[in-house]
Order: C-alpha cells, then sequence, then structure tokens
C-alpha cells in the first residue's frame, strides 16, 4: 500500500475531443487533435488553440444540467465533468464525508468588463463559482479551489490525498477546468508564449504553446483493506518551488529536479512505464524538464507530452493529463507525442513519439508554472485480480 | 502537532504584531510602501509587484522579522477569497478594443500564486509554496489544509490569508509555525487571529 492509502474512484473528460473519457482516448488513439486556428474576441492576430463548439456545449449542458440558478460556461463544464464521474460510482457527492477541489487558473474571469446580467459579480471569484459548483450536488462543506497556476490540477490530487489521508474525508471530486477568453489569451500573446502552429512539445522546431479548453474529474476514495481490483493508487507526490523567478523556469531545473528525487524515493524507477511531462512546447520550459529529468537519473525512462492534442488546459491539464496516462496504460501502451519529430532540448531523453507497448503499470505526471511551482505525482496501478 | 510561534494582521490602516498594534501614519497602498521603507529597504524588486504580492512580501517580512527559511523544510501555503483580482481589474484595461496594449509585466500578476513565489524567490526557498481559494477565512479548512500538507520531518511553516480585492481594500494574517509556542494552531486559534 502507498504512502497515502487512496485510490481513484471514478474519473470523466470533457474536452473538444469528446464529451466522456473513452471518446477523448478513442480520439487520441486515432491521432485527432482539437487544435485549430482561431480568430476572436476581437484580439488583433489569429491564434491556435482547442476550443469547444459552443453551439454543441450548449446543447449539451441545458440537457444533462438541470438547476434552478444561471451558471456561466465555466461552472457548466465543471458540473458536466463532475457529474458524469459520479454517476459511474455510488459515492454520496452530499455527504459531509465527501469535499470538492476545484483546480482552475482563471475560472470566471471572462465576466471582469462584462458582466452577465443574471450572474452576480462576485461570481468572479472562483471561490465562490466553486460553491455553486459544490452547491449543485448537494454539498455543504466550504469547496477547496487550488490555484497554483499551470500546476493546479496535480496539486489539487495531491491535496486530495492529504486530507483522505489524515482522515478527514472519505472522498474528494477533484474537478479541473478551464475555459478561454480574451483575457488569458492575449496575456500569453504578450508573453509571446504562443505558437502560431499546432505546439510541438520537445521538438527542435518547437514554438511555444497553444491554449485549450476542457475538464477532468477524478474522484478518490480512502482504499478499502486487500482491494486489488485493478484501480490506481495515487502512490507518492510533491511540491517544491525554484526559488528562482515568477515567471521564467529555473535553469537547472530544481524544482521540478527536487520533486521528481522526492516522488521517486523508496520506488523502484525499473516499475515506472513513462513520465507524462508537463511539455508545453515554450523554449524554456521542455529545456528545463529535459533538465530536471536528467538529474533525477531517469534519462532511460520514457517521457510524452499530451500538449499536441488540446493544447494547455491550464488548471484543467493536471488532471485530464493523469486520466489519458491511466487509461493508456490500462491498454498497455505509452501515450503518443504528437507535434514531436526531432529532439531539441540539451537533457538526455527518451521522448515517445507514437504508440508503444509496456506491460509496466506506473508512471509519474509531472507539471511546473509561473510562480516557480512545480509537481510530481506517481501512480501505479494495482493488480487485477483475476 | 503544530504551533503557532508568532503572527502578524495587517490592513491599510494598522499592523498587529503579536498583540502589539501600530497605527498606520498614511493609508492603504501607501501604508504599505512605508512599511517597506522602514522595515526592509534593501528589495527594489518590491516596486515591480502588484499589490497583492506586496501585502503578502511585506506581511511575510514582518512575521520572518530576519529568520532564515531557506532550504526545503518550511511550506509557505497561503489563501484568500479573491484570487488576483486587484491585478486581473487593471490587466483587463489594457486589452479594451479601442485601447489594446496587453503587458506581460502586468499579466505575470494575474495569478495569486505568485505571492508564494515572490516569498520563495526572497527567502531562498525550494519547499512547498501552495495557494487556496476559500469562500471565507474558515479556520477548520485552513488547520487541515496545511496541518495534512507539512510533511513530518518539517519544523516550521508559514501560512495565512492573504486577501485583496482592490487597491486600498485588503487584509493580511499571516502564521509562523513551529514546536517551541504553546499556542496550538487550531481552528479555534486560528479564527481568533484573524478576525483581529
Amino acid at each position: 500500500m502507498g504512502h497515502f492509502g487512496v485510490i481513484k474512484t471514478a474519473d470523466s473528460i470533457i474536452s473538444p475531443l469528446g464529451y466522456d473519457t473513452a471518446d477523448n482516448v478513442n480520439n487520441i488513439l486515432q491521432g485527432h487533435s482539437a487544435l485549430r486556428q482561431h480568430s476572436l474576441w476581437d484580439i488583433p492576430e489569429p491564434f491556435m488553440a482547442s476550443l469547444f463548439n459552443n453551439g454543441e456545449f450548449f446543447a449539451i449542458a441545458r440537457d444533462r444540467i438541470a438547476s434552478s440558478i444561471a451558471m456561466t460556461r465555466f461552472e457548466m463544464l465543471a458540473i458536466l465533468s463532475a457529474k458524469q464521474a459520479i454517476e459511474k460510482c455510488d459515492i454520496d457527492p452530499a455527504s459531509p464525508r465527501t469535499i470538492f477541489i476545484i483546480s482552475t487558473t482563471k475560472g470566471n474571469v471572462e465576466l471582469l468588463g462584462q458582466a452577465a446580467d443574471n450572474i452576480p459579480a462576485e461570481r468572479i471569484s472562483p471561490a465562490a463559482s466553486a460553491a455553486v459548483i459544490a452547491g449543485y450536488f448537494g454539498n455543504t462543506n466550504t469547496p477547496i479551489v487550488v490555484s497554483n497556476a499551470c500546476t493546479s490540477g496535480a496539486c489539487a490530487q495531491l491535496l486530495a490525498a492529504r486530507l483522505l489521508s489524515a482522515g478527514h474525508y472519505d472522498h474528494a471530486i477533484v474537478v479541473g477546468a478551464e475555459v478561454q477568453s480574451k483575457f488569458i489569451v492575449s496575456g500569453f500573446l504578450s508573453f509571446k508564449a504562443l505558437s502560431p502552429e499546432a505546439c510541438r512539445p520537445f521538438d527542435k522546431e518547437r514554438k511555444g504553446l497553444n491554449i485549450g479548453e476542457g475538464a477532468g474529474t477524478i474522484i478518490y476514495s480512502i482504499q478499502k483493506e486487500n482491494e486489488t481490483n485493478g484501480a490506481w493508487e495515487l502512490l507518492n507526490g510533491a511540491i517544491s518551488n525554484d526559488a528562482n523567478h515568477i515567471s521564467g523556469p529555473s535553469r537547472t531545473g530544481e524544482g521540478s529536479y527536487r520533486v521528481l528525487m522526492e516522488t521517486i524515493k523508496g520506488f523502484d524507477t525499473k516499475d515506472i512505464a513513462f513520465i507524462n511531462a508537463h511539455g508545453t512546447a515554450t523554449p524554456y520550459n521542455d529545456e528545463m524538464e529535459s533538465i530536471a529529468i536528467t538529474r533525477a537519473g531517469l534519462s532511460e525512462v520514457p517521457v510524452n507530452g499530451l500538449k499536441g492534442f488540446y493544447g494547455h488546459t491550464m488548471g484543467a491539464a493536471g488532471v485530464i493529463e493523469t486520466i489519458l496516462s491511466q487509461k493508456f496504460l490500462e491498454r498497455g501502451i505509452i501515450p503518443p507525442t504528437k507535434g514531436f519529430e526531432e529532439l531539441g532540448v540539451s537533457g538526455k531523453l527518451t521522448i515517445n513519439k507514437n504508440c508503444t507497448a509496456t506491460d509496466k503499470k506506473a508512471f509519474i505526471k509531472l507539471l511546473s508554472g509561473f510562480g516557480g511551482c512545480n509537481v510530481a505525482l506517481l501512480f501505479k496501478q494495482k493488480e487485477v485480480k483475476a | 502537532m503544530m504551533n503557532i510561534e508568532r503572527w502578524v494582521t495587517l490592513t491599510p490602516d494598522r499592523v498587529n504584531i503579536n498583540g502589539t498594534e501600530q497605527m498606520a501614519e498614511c493609508e492603504g497602498k501607501e501604508f504599505l510602501t512605508q512599511l517597506y521603507r522602514t522595515y526592509v529597504k534593501d528589495y527594489p524588486k518590491f516596486f515591480k509587484m502588484d499589490i497583492l504580492c506586496r501585502l503578502g512580501f511585506i506581511a511575510s517580512e514582518l512575521l520572518l522579522d530576519g529568520k532564515d527559511i531557506s532550504g526545503d523544510k518550511c511550506s509557505i501555503i497561503l489563501f484568500n477569497r479573491s484570487g488576483s483580482l486587484a491585478n486581473d481589474k487593471a490587466y483587463r484595461k489594457t486589452i479594451e478594443k479601442e485601447n489594446y496594449f496587453p503587458s506581460p509585466a502586468i499579466f505575470v500578476y494575474t495569478l495569486p500564486n505568485i505571492v508564494t513565489g515572490e516569498i520563495a524567490i526572497r527567502n531562498k526557498s525550494y519547499a512547498e509554496t501552495s495557494f487556496y481559494l476559500l469562500d471565507r477565512p474558515d479556520g477548520k479548512a485552513i488547520e487541515q489544509i496545511v496541518t495534512s500538507s507539512i510533511p513530518p520531518h518539517a519544523g516550521e511553516a508559514v501560512c495565512g490569508w492573504v486577501e485583496c480585492s482592490d487597491e486600498d481594500k485588503f487584509k493580511a494574517t499571516m502564521f509562523l509555525l513551529g514546536q517551541e509556542s504553546s499556542t496550538p494552531f487550531n481552528a479555534e486559534n486560528i479564527n481568533k487571529i484573524i478576525n483581529i
């Protein structure tokens, strides 16, 4: 049994590539990407992004969500995903022993400066928005919003494991969700961080990231004794700051190296099938991760990145990419790295370009973000009993 | 079991360190600058920071008072309600259709966890930094999150509530946790000090 004694009970992915986990996995297996060029929101230049078709999105939201109060696109997306995961298991979302943990970087920020008539202004705060999401399911605990920039989705899972392990709750519903708007796109453009074409993680010709919308939910539960039903266990995890720069990754990969070392402590790294990296395809991020992975002695472990399918879904990325990594390993496959052709980082990495077979059952999820934060999580699938 | 070694509260008109209150000679944002000039002096990066970072930075400087928290043992875990709202409003003004000039120097502060990064950089801390949003300063939630996040071998932590919805409307309550004092870090004491 791992450090925390928690397992995944159910999951859901809602993205422009599909309205449930299976659709998303199938689309990625077929090599489909949701990245398209868009000209929107009076932004003076076009940009590549993975965005929902709003007509389709609102039709599905109307069909699946019955609510007496008005909701924003962000809240609908989070609820669609949470509801789908909850319906796959028998936990009670309204129980005082269940906590909602919401991961997002900007929540309802699109309301700033253009308030909607039917949405109270306070919902600009993701904390108020989280109360609407948890309230939809009848949960009365104060929901927790994790706001650690691009690492939020993995940090939220670590928080869930910690709170369950400490005995505060029996179940944690971790929802990562992000919608896109002029606010975020203009900011990344001003940083010159966006690629004019589909992103190319770890590639020599990479030019930056693409942004994306989406939501992922993982329900964590305290593991019951002798439970060996093939469930995914969150074994270990760590968060560390680079103490270097608020927007630039450390040149030595300090925080990322430290979380990798802490997370693999006591685990035989020969059992790790792959590292699912952040791989945003910005020159600095991918270079930094290559240095951290090499320093941690993990050069032999295959590395992949999923941003070529969805772009960077920010607060949702850590949750969505964790679920996809698990679904691929359940099929005995190391996920591909769409957009990668030729290694363009200084660290000695083994990038997994196409789907590759494996019989290993563990992987590492790695993320880094603004504010100098880094996180790594180690997952292992429990044995399937005959 | 962690205890509260020292605490600081900071509002636009006063600062209170462990129960000793000092009234401001000027109000709001200016008060933070005055505190910087009196107690910090040598960190000009302060003037680049947005208001949330200035607030968290000054509170942490007063709290730590020169104490060394470098290395990987002292987690920095902060909370608020409004995220980076004050700076989000400032950034929003730079992307109007008729007046479009987004700046990376403002955009970078549209994430609340930048303040934990600024404190980590100042103190050369490689420890965990985390930022959480709660609908209200709920002592029970803060106690549960902080105590379950501190590794068993860690001797200390910095945590607290750092809320700023507007440039002249803010409140910070920051705690230094350790093993020495006899004031337990629990919901009751957290609520008591936050409500001072």
